[in-house]
């Protein structure tokens, strides 16, 4: 199973959704925002690495907190050298050793953000209750539809207060899952670990391990 | 049946091929240049969809003409390009992306400009001559090796970007073949 996490824009918390669901599901997350990664990068080679021919996918594995990453470089002359495209061979590759890929995708709607939704069996969009971020989330809507990715769940990630999604979960097609905004989370994200790993019985891991049970459940 | 329609402009050293593809049904159809280097048209540095090597693949609908260009360093010939394939199709394709690179063709690459990374020159200026191993790893010496190492060809007249297309020293060959 091959799952991109993916946004219209920056900022909704879409690496940590990616994350904390690899963490449920006991994948493998590829941190393929080639351009603003956010994954935890341990030393050694990572996915520009691996899209520049320089290094083979199983060599930019690594395992955080008992998730296994692949990283990807943070650098102008990494992402220049990076091949966009070959991402989904890498991929392909990567479910010879793993059941289960999350991708961690690009937000927005060009080719390296296109080709990490090309290659999965399902889209999981994320976004924020804002004007801007829904509107980027029916943007990325429209690009899962050009290139015929099923979308199997829309995370409305950071909320504050309860809210009805009924409206956005019937424009885009699929069931809106809200994760609240938690200070729990973002000490887990500082700290490199999945938020199940420092708070298991707390309400914001509850609803991770919902929402990965869910897709498995979709899948 | 399908059938082929050629036009070459001589702009200096450089051919400049126009190909005009008709045919009485919708077929997809393959066209091969014989004259090679092929430098076909480009779109966000790529070349545009359809063509691999000297191989243009695309789908000509009934009654319309399908009209492919390209340039070519290569002396013309007679002709510079034949239909080598024709299949009927019963449906147009929806035109979504099949592969990888039809996608970033399709939605644009996001890679930055070669002008943003800077050179080993640069580099050697502002770190007395260390060089960090990943920088040089990635890049060459001069500003040409990289464009070489990154897999992307210089520019040429048949960038569709530019729209370059020579006045001088012109001269046109114009013929028709069937399939």
């Amino acid at each position: 199973m091959i799952l991109t996490v993916t946004a219209g824009k920056g900022g909704v918390g879409k690496t940590t959704v990616a994350y904390n669901l690899a963490a449920e599901l006991g994948a493998v997350v590829v941190d393929a925002d080639l351009g603003m990664a956010d994954l935890p990068a341990p030393a050694g080679p990572d996915l520009h690495d691996v899209l520049a021919g320089r290094a083979r996918i199983m060599e930019a594995v690594h395992t955080v907190s008992n998730v296994a990453v692949v990283p990807c470089g943070r650098s102008v002359a990494g992402l220049r050298a990076a091949e966009p495209t070959r991402l989904a061979t890498v991929v392909n590759k990567l479910t010879e050793a793993f059941d289960r890929v999350v991708i961690d995708a690009p937000a927005g709607m060009h080719g390296d953000a296109g080709v990490a939704l090309f290659v999965a069996d399902a889209a999981v969009i994320v976004t924020r209750p804002s004007r801007p971020a829904v509107a980027g989330a029916i943007r990325t809507r429209e690009v899962t539809r050009l290139l015929d990715v099923p979308l199997a769940r829309v995370v409305m990630n950071r909320t504050s207060a309860p809210g009805n999604y009924e409206a956005l979960a019937a424009t885009l097609g699929a069931p809106v899952t809200t994760i609240a905004e938690s200070e729990r989370v973002r000490a887990a994200q500082r700290a490199g670990v999945p938020v199940g790993a420092v708070a298991p019985d707390s309400d914001i891991a509850d609803r991770f391990e919902s929402l990965a049970d869910g897709l498995e459940r979709a899948l | 049946m399908a059938s082929l329609e050629w036009h070459i402009d001589r702009a200096g050293a450089i051919s400049l091929v126009q190909l005009a593809v008709t045919s009485d049904r919708t077929a997809r159809i393959t066209l091969e240049s014989s004259l090679t280097p092929v430098w076909p048209p480009r779109r966000r540095g790529r070349p545009i969809p359809g063509w691999d090597g000297a191989k243009y693949v695309g789908t000509v609908d009934a009654g319309q003409r399908l009209l492919v260009g390209y340039a070519t360093p290569a002396t013309p010939a007679d002709p510079p390009a034949t239909l080598i394939k024709t299949e009927p199709v019963d449906n147009a394709s929806d035109g979504a992306p099949n592969t990888p690179t039809g996608v970033v063709q399709t939605l644009g690459a996001a890679r930055p400009a070669r002008d943003a990374v800077p050179s080993d020159q640069a580099l050697s200026g502002a770190t007395d001559g260390r060089v960090p191993p990943v920088e040089r790893s990635a890049h060459p010496s001069n500003s040409t090796d990289v464009t070489q190492s990154t897999g992307e060809p210089l520019r040429t007249a048949a960038d569709a970007d530019h729209g370059c297309h020579p006045q001088s020293e012109r001269s046109t060959i114009r013929q028709t073949s069937r399939t």
